[in-house]
């Protein structure tokens, strides 16, 4: 089983960062893990150019934005880390989810049947706007949600140091393990 | 007064770019001043997260050298404020997340009594156009709209969905109706 932790935070090593890699950990006797960050790749602006209903793909060629979208189609297990930006995912990862417009009338959806867990982070509220769009957006494409978890954390440091919220993470981990197989 | 309008979209004519045209023209005719940005001509990228922004009071503490700063100072120096964006994926534009999430930069104090806003008090509003209906659809826009204004203090005056809509040539009644009442919410009394 491939199981692929994505984070969705422009802060490297930030805590949702922290966040998907301990879920990765966890994880790690039951498949191959990987973790990636959005931020790490090229992806540009949708330009809303609307090729992509004929073409099945995006008219952007010169970005990212294929090796990121065939790293989420190789996993069997997706792990989808964020901290909530004003309600809602930061714009570095916005690009991404807009761009995925360009596969929404593909004949094979994208993310079809690919189990997804929610990892959310914020300093304060704002974890069910974030998680409505993120549901949403996966269920679109095929995805199928098996659970979600919130986290609370503002400074870079906050989560790692937090046993109790680590402890629930692994938790989290084994709980969303039994619901793949 | 003047205002300040934010298009955040990619189409310069698009539905949205149409319906906030509609409005500024009424607004000129009625002798305001408009201050258009469309965010696409400038470089706006993403907040980085890095809480440098906290401790700098008196101006946008943001340390990012690009575009952003700038428009602030722009939307700091007007009356209010239209922010319009068609819907992608039940949020804002990418490109206008960035410059949202970039507004960071204008809070300081949260939580503590010097906690204030460069925008504090100012009069905004949103604007969506979108292709499908405004329920289950453009409802998580402007619940966080909503709750951003609160957090940045704003005085929200009008939040505006245009639903079903196709070409610009198609959007009929709906844009000047839509710009009407806008016009009647952000110069009103």
């Amino acid at each position: 089983m491939k199981v692929l932790g994505v984070s969705g935070s422009p802060r490297k090593d930030g805590n949702s960062d922290v966040a998907t890699k301990t879920i990765l950990e966890t994880l790690h006797d039951f498949g191959e893990t990987e973790f990636i960050r959005i931020a790490d790749y090229s992806i540009e602006h949708c330009i809303g150019c609307g090729r992509c209903r004929k073409l099945q793909r995006c008219a952007i060629e010169d970005d990212d934005l294929q090796q990121l979208l065939n790293k989420w189609r190789e996993a069997d297990l997706l792990i989808v880390g964020a901290p909530v930006y004003w309600l809602s995912p930061p714009g570095v990862m916005k690009d991404f989810i807009d761009r995925t417009v360009s596969v929404y009338n593909h004949p094979v959806p994208p993310f079809k049947n690919k189990k997804v867990a929610l990892v959310t982070v914020a300093a304060e509220n704002g974890f069910e706007l974030q998680n409505e769009l993120l549901s949403r957006w996966l269920r679109c494409y095929g995805a199928q949600l098996i659970g979600d978890i919130e986290l609370y954390a503002w400074e870079k440091n906050d989560l790692v140091q937090d046993k109790s919220q680590i402890a629930k993470l692994r938790e989290f981990a084994s709980e969303i393990i039994g619901k793949v197989n | 007064m003047e205002v300040t309008t934010v298009l955040g979209s990619p189409r310069e004519k698009g539905n949205t770019a149409t319906v906030l045209e509609l409005f500024e023209k009424l607004m000129v005719q009625q002798g305001h001043k408009v201050d258009r940005m469309n965010i696409m001509d400038y470089e706006v990228t993403g907040c980085l997260g890095c809480q440098t922004c906290r401790k700098v009071r008196y101006e946008p503490g943001c340390r990012q050298q690009d575009d952003a700063v700038g428009l602030f100072e722009r939307i700091i120096a007007s009356d209010a404020v239209v922010y319009a964006t068609p819907l992608y994926t039940y949020g804002f534009t990418a490109q206008m997340k960035a410059f949202i999430d970039r507004q960071y930069c204008l809070v300081t104090g949260y939580g503590s009594p010097e906690y204030t806003s460069l925008l504090k008090g100012k009069r905004t509003a949103l604007l969506v156009t979108c292709g499908g209906p405004i329920e289950g659809n453009a409802d998580l826009i402007q619940e966080a709209f909503e709750r951003e204004g609160q957090y940045q203090q704003w005085n929200i005056v009008g939040k505006y969905v245009v639903p079903f809509c196709t070409t610009p040539d198609a959007l009929g009644d709906k844009a000047m109706e839509t710009a009407e009442q806008m016009v009647g919410d952000i110069a009103g009394q």
